[in-house]
């Protein structure tokens, strides 16, 4: 589990513990609530979920919510199988994120927070668990925060059993023992939460800058990245590039310079094209990864979007249709069939990819799978619905002619074995 | 066993029921035409005697009588003619064609909780259908059937008439004064005064009538009638017919004034508070008034018995039947026999597959049809009084048609608009007709 | 309105009297069956598939979803050990158990706790104890169990939606939903494959699609007449090679997107003798 060494000029923050254990916290609660929330808006920090919500709105909406008691938790689950950014953030600065945990509680008043970690993650536990441990003994945590007369504790709670846990209302559902199947927002967990009262969730690395922001100032934090999206992301690189693992990237940076610096494509391979954002995530192709910016907004623009956060590098040997048609199935499978859109959708969405993979495409079905991605993405309840068309559309977008045999690319069918 | 019940026990349903049926009314006949030929002269003596007592007992006792049926005939002629024009069928398994219907209606209105809800006023809840059903039963006495089959032939009938229809409204009040509850009380007093507004051009709209008849006499207004076809008053006084018509269908509470009635409107109106039999017992006596308003609007407007064609000719169909002497009641009891064997061996031998028992109930049912046919026939020939009765029944449900064609077609009127209307439209227009009428009359004298 | 009055009156009796004549368009049902779009629900009832058995699984998830709390559901297990009867407490005598009150304020329904159980439920009492009966720490309870027993048991989950106060149908979805929890006793061997998208570049599809193959079941589900279990891997643990095939926990070392489809061959065929 490797995190690669970032070129000159970009900021690292989140990977470190802090400098003062428990400084930001001790600023966060001599300022208050309502300053520290105004403190994340003027820094612009957006959550690192996928969401994009500024952080400093949540957390004023949660406080200013009017049922009791309050909760605070941390979503550090991730759904990508493969990414790995959560854990070594949870196992090299747990101390970072405690703090923003308990500086999110304290502004919105809650006085019991969570932790909602993928059981398998056993070190990232362990961390975990000595970091609050000692926090308890220091007095951070307990029946006075700091001694400010402030309750809160921190429990930390393992999931496992579905994909799916890491969406925030399937992530409040399983903390409460129930099924894990998206609510329907609004209303938002701001409103209606961890068993129905209002509940601040946040992502492990939002919650990583957030102690940062209130050691360093909204102003340094605003300087980092995009503007409309400030700060510093967790991405993973691996695929067809020299080295891969994590890096810690200024939102804004042209998806190029990431593949720079993981070490360019792999010795004699040349990059068709980035699945950017996981499972569900969109192709970028090759001649736009220059132009496309790393952020929330530069995504959208070409159809792709943060997600898990991450890069996988796709070489002249992958097969854009088998590998779309059976990321498509991995979401149709993993989905947790609440709504009829997703749980069926899904599944035709899959088997359409799977006839292009076959060859057995009939006439129709190009504009069948655009209408059905369109109705599966517009009646979605929950993100991993509206993302799931992604991979198929966007590689139909930019890889048309590798879905349609007229003008075939002899493809050696890396991924399933079956050549054309 | 013994041998009759063994064969009992192998007859099917429909034999046994002939079994029974057959010698029963051949015996029956038999008797009662026996008893006819030995006791008739003392039988007709007695009547003879006390002829008008006895008149007036079998009018009033036919009168009852013949409301009974004749609602159920208006409930099923309802219920199937606005399904009919509303583009379905209405009523159709119960019996052939539905005709069952309205007998399953009353019985379901006799099975019903009769419910008296407690702090209603006794005895005038009680008394109200009654009262209600009172009024229009009196009224069948006058109404003119044929020339000798009028029940009382009062020389004030049509006063008598319009005087006795109006204590239906008293009972109307009654039903939705004692009811102790505010929208009967609505109801009661809507109907009320639905009725009492309606009155006026109805009593002035045949005025002119009167003044062209010179009688209040119903069946002397038939008489007035005799004739031609353009001797009838609907032709002689058009606007008096509308108004009248249009006057009797808001006394009979029927669309388009059953405001006071209708289920979107007040629940049940006056009759909110009532059920089973008592409910039934209002709207029995609404149907029945139906039929009577009907056939005031035929005796008055519409030539009563007249038949509308003079037939050129009139068949005569003697048939001498006191020269037969005993052989008479033998006859009578073995012409059915006879008639039903004679028509059920011919259906029998047509297929292999109908069952002796069906084909000697077919011709039992025909011989039955025929020989009704025949007599009624006969009696359209040879009694005046049975043609002009059917002319007249024929009009009458001609009549009754409409008024349910009436009710499948319009919408209800407001009872602000229907008490408008009365008033502000039909009063001067039965003014109007009156003042013309009179003055045709003079000015022809 | 109408210019004539009364001509309006006259027009609505003409239509209605050439309505009287017109062909009616009742359906005279029995005789004649209306033209019912296919996929019609009806009327609301179980169905029974064309095998005639009975197709609702009891899963209790629409007496669980209902808003008005109006499904009332029954069901007996297959081996007709043991029927569960759940519905809205208060059609059934109620039972309050302080623990339940306590907790989730739900009262819980007589006729179905009564069922004496052969199994031995301390474990299951331990593991109520350690969350203090807190029915929102139901993944917690039910993992305790899940490692005391192997299994979930039946029984146990009765006993902790009577002691929790939560509903005998909550506590099934939950157990349902979460993959790692299974009602099957006896230890399965899982095969478990990878399908991150590093592995499907890597050549897991074909992993995959040849294990389905030679094993001649579809991915996910239990391999006919083995303990044997393919399924998906949940996490790819960061510094396992891609395509990664783990098996009773141990990666599999010589699998590499170079010889995927042999390798999986050969392990079907080691596993399907």
């Amino acid at each position: 589990m490797k995190q690669l060494s970032a070129p000159k000029g970009w900021s690292q923050l989140l990977l470190k513990p802090p400098a003062t254990p428990w400084a930001a916290l001790r600023a966060a609660i001599a300022a208050g609530g309502a300053a520290t929330a105004q403190t994340l808006i003027d820094a612009g920090l957006r959550g690192r979920g996928g969401g994009g919500f500024l952080t400093g709105e949540k957390w004023r909406a949660t406080a200013q919510s009017d049922a009791s008691p309050k909760y605070a938790v941390a979503n550090a689950y991730e759904s990508d199988p493969a990414v790995f950014t959560n854990r070594l953030l949870l196992e090299k600065n747990a101390l970072g994120v405690i703090e923003g945990l308990a500086i999110a509680a304290l502004s919105v008043g809650a006085r019991e927070a969570m932790i909602g970690v993928r059981a398998e993650y056993s070190d990232a536990i362990r961390s975990l668990e000595s970091v609050i441990t000692s926090a308890e003994r220091e007095g951070v945590l307990g029946a006075s925060v700091l001694g400010s007369g402030r309750e809160l504790t921190v429990r930390l709670v393992p999931l496992q059993g579905s994909s799916m846990i890491g969406e925030e209302t399937v992530l409040l559902k399983a903390l409460a023992g129930k099924r894990g199947q998206p609510e329907q927002t609004p209303p938002y967990p701001s409103e209606v939460g961890y068993l129905g009262k209002p509940t601040a969730v946040n992502n492990v690395a939002t919650l990583a800058a957030v102690s940062w922001i209130l050691t360093n100032g909204a102003a340094a934090f605003r300087q980092i990245g995009d503007p409309a999206h400030t700060g510093t992301v967790l991405v993973q690189v691996s695929g067809s590039t020299t080295s891969s693992g994590v890096l810690e990237v200024p939102t804004g940076t042209p998806l190029a310079e990431i593949l720079a610096a993981a070490g360019g494509p792999a010795r004699g391979a040349t990059i068709k094209a980035l699945l950017v954002g996981g499972p569900s995530g969109g192709f970028v192709p090759a001649q736009l990864l220059a132009s496309t910016p790393y952020s929330g907004a530069g995504l959208a623009a070409v159809g792709a979007h943060i997600g898990s956060g991450a890069l996988l590098a796709l070489d002249g040997s992958v097969a854009i249709p088998e590998l779309a048609a059976m990321l498509t199935r991995w979401c149709a499978d993993e989905a947790c069939g609440k709504t009829i859109p997703c749980r069926i959708g899904t599944r035709r969405l899959a088997e359409i990819g799977q006839r292009f993979v076959d060859g057995l495409v009939g006439p129709e079905d190009g504009q069948r799978l655009q209408a059905l991605a369109a109705d599966v993405a517009d009646s979605a309840l929950c993100a991993h619905e509206r993302l799931t068309p992604s991979p198929l559309l966007t590689g139909m977008r930019y890889f048309e002619h590798e879905f349609y045999p007229a003008s075939v690319a002899q493809t050696s069918g890396a991924v399933t074995g079956r050549s054309r | 066993m013994s041998g009759a019940q063994m064969v009992w026990s192998r007859m099917t349903p429909g034999g046994r029921a002939l079994a029974v049926l057959l010698p029963l009314l051949s015996v029956g006949g038999a008797a009662l035409t026996a008893l006819l030929v030995v006791a008739g002269p003392f039988i007709g003596a007695t009547i003879g005697a006390n002829l008008p007592i006895v008149r007036f007992l079998a009018a009033s006792v036919i009168t009852f009588l013949i409301t009974v049926p004749v609602a159920f005939l208006l409930i099923y002629m309802e219920m199937k003619i606005i399904a009919l024009m509303n583009l379905r069928i209405g009523p159709d398994r119960v019996g052939p064609a539905g005709a069952v219907m309205s007998v399953v209606h009353g019985l379901k209105v006799l099975m019903k909780e009769d419910f008296t809800p407690p702090s209603v006023d006794v005895p005038v809840f009680t008394l109200a259908p009654v009262v209600v059903y009172l009024a229009s039963f009196m009224t069948i006495m006058v109404i003119p059937f044929a020339p000798d089959l009028t029940s009382v032939g009062l020389e004030f009938g049509l006063l008598y008439f319009f005087a006795i229809g109006g204590l239906g409204v008293v009972g109307l009040m009654m039903a939705g004064w004692s009811s102790f509850n505010k929208y009967s009380l609505l109801g009661g007093i809507r109907a009320a005064a639905q009725a009492i507004s309606y009155e006026i051009p109805l009593t002035l709209s045949v005025v002119g009538i009167i003044i062209l008849t010179g009688t209040l006499s119903l069946p002397k207004i038939v008489e007035a009638q005799s004739g031609s076809l353009l001797d009838w008053f609907i032709f002689r006084q058009p606007l008096a017919a509308i108004i009248f018509f249009i006057a009797i269908t808001a006394e009979a509470n029927r669309t388009p004034f059953d405001n006071t009635e209708a289920d979107q409107e007040i629940v049940a109106g006056f009759a909110t508070e009532y059920s089973g039999m008592r409910f039934g017992f209002f709207f029995f006596a609404e149907y029945v008034n139906v039929f009577i308003v009907s056939a005031l609007f035929a005796a008055v407007f519409l030539g009563g018995s007249n038949a509308p064609i003079n037939v050129p000719f009139s068949p005569e169909i003697v048939v001498d039947l006191s020269g037969l002497g005993l052989l008479l009641p033998i006859a009578a009891g073995v012409a059915p026999l006879l008639g039903t064997l004679a028509i059920g061996l011919p259906i029998y031998a047509i297929s292999a597959r109908i069952k002796a028992w069906q084909a000697l109930l077919a011709g039992f049912l025909i011989f039955g049809a025929l020989s009704t046919a025949a007599v009624g026939f006969w009696a359209w020939a040879m009694l005046p009084p049975v043609a002009d009765l059917i002319w007249f029944l024929l009009k009458t449900f001609t009549l009754i048609f409409i008024f349910v064609w009436m009710r499948a077609t319009l919408p209800r009127a407001r009872i602000d608009q229907l008490m408008g209307f009365a008033w502000k439209w039909l009063l001067p227009a039965s003014l109007l007709n009156l003042f013309v009428t009179a003055a045709a009359v003079l000015l022809t004298a | 309105m109408a210019r004539i009055p009364g001509s309006g009156i006259v027009r609505g009796m003409a239509l209605t009297l050439t309505r009287f004549f017109q062909p009616k368009k009742t359906v005279m049902y029995p005789e004649a069956k209306p033209d019912i779009p296919p996929r019609n629900r009806g009327r609301l009832e179980l169905v029974i598939d064309e095998r005639g058995t009975l197709k609702c699984e009891t899963c209790f998830q629409c007496a669980q979803a209902c808003p008005i709390e109006c499904i009332d559901m029954g069901g007996t297990d297959t081996k007709g050990r043991y029927a569960v009867h759940w519905g809205p407490a208060e059609q059934y005598a109620e039972r309050r158990e302080e623990s339940a009150m306590r907790r989730s304020g739900r009262t819980v329904s007589d006729a179905a706790a009564a069922q004496e159980s052969s199994l031995d439920l301390r474990p299951v009492e331990a593991a109520l104890e350690r969350v203090d009966y807190d029915p929102h720490h139901m993944l917690q309870i039910l993992e305790s169990v899940q490692d005391s027993y192997g299994y979930l048991p039946v029984d146990a989950l009765k006993r902790i939606s009577r002691a929790t106060g939560a509903w005998y149908a909550m506590v099934y979805g939950t157990a349902t939903f979460y993959k790692h929890l299974t009602f099957e006793p006896g230890r399965n061997r899982t095969i478990a494959v990878c399908r991150c998208a590093n592995c499907l570049v890597a050549g897991a599809g074909r992993v995959i699609n040849t294990l389905s193959f030679e094993f001649g079941t579809e991915f996910g589900q239990a391999i006919p007449w083995s303990n044997l279990r393919l399924e998906a891997l949940p996490t790819h643990p960061p510094d396992a090679s891609s395509p990664l095939v783990v098996i009773d926990g141990e990666p599999q070392r010589e699998l590499s997107s170079r010889n995927a489809e042999s390798w999986a061959a050969a392990l079907a065929g080691r596993y399907a003798a």
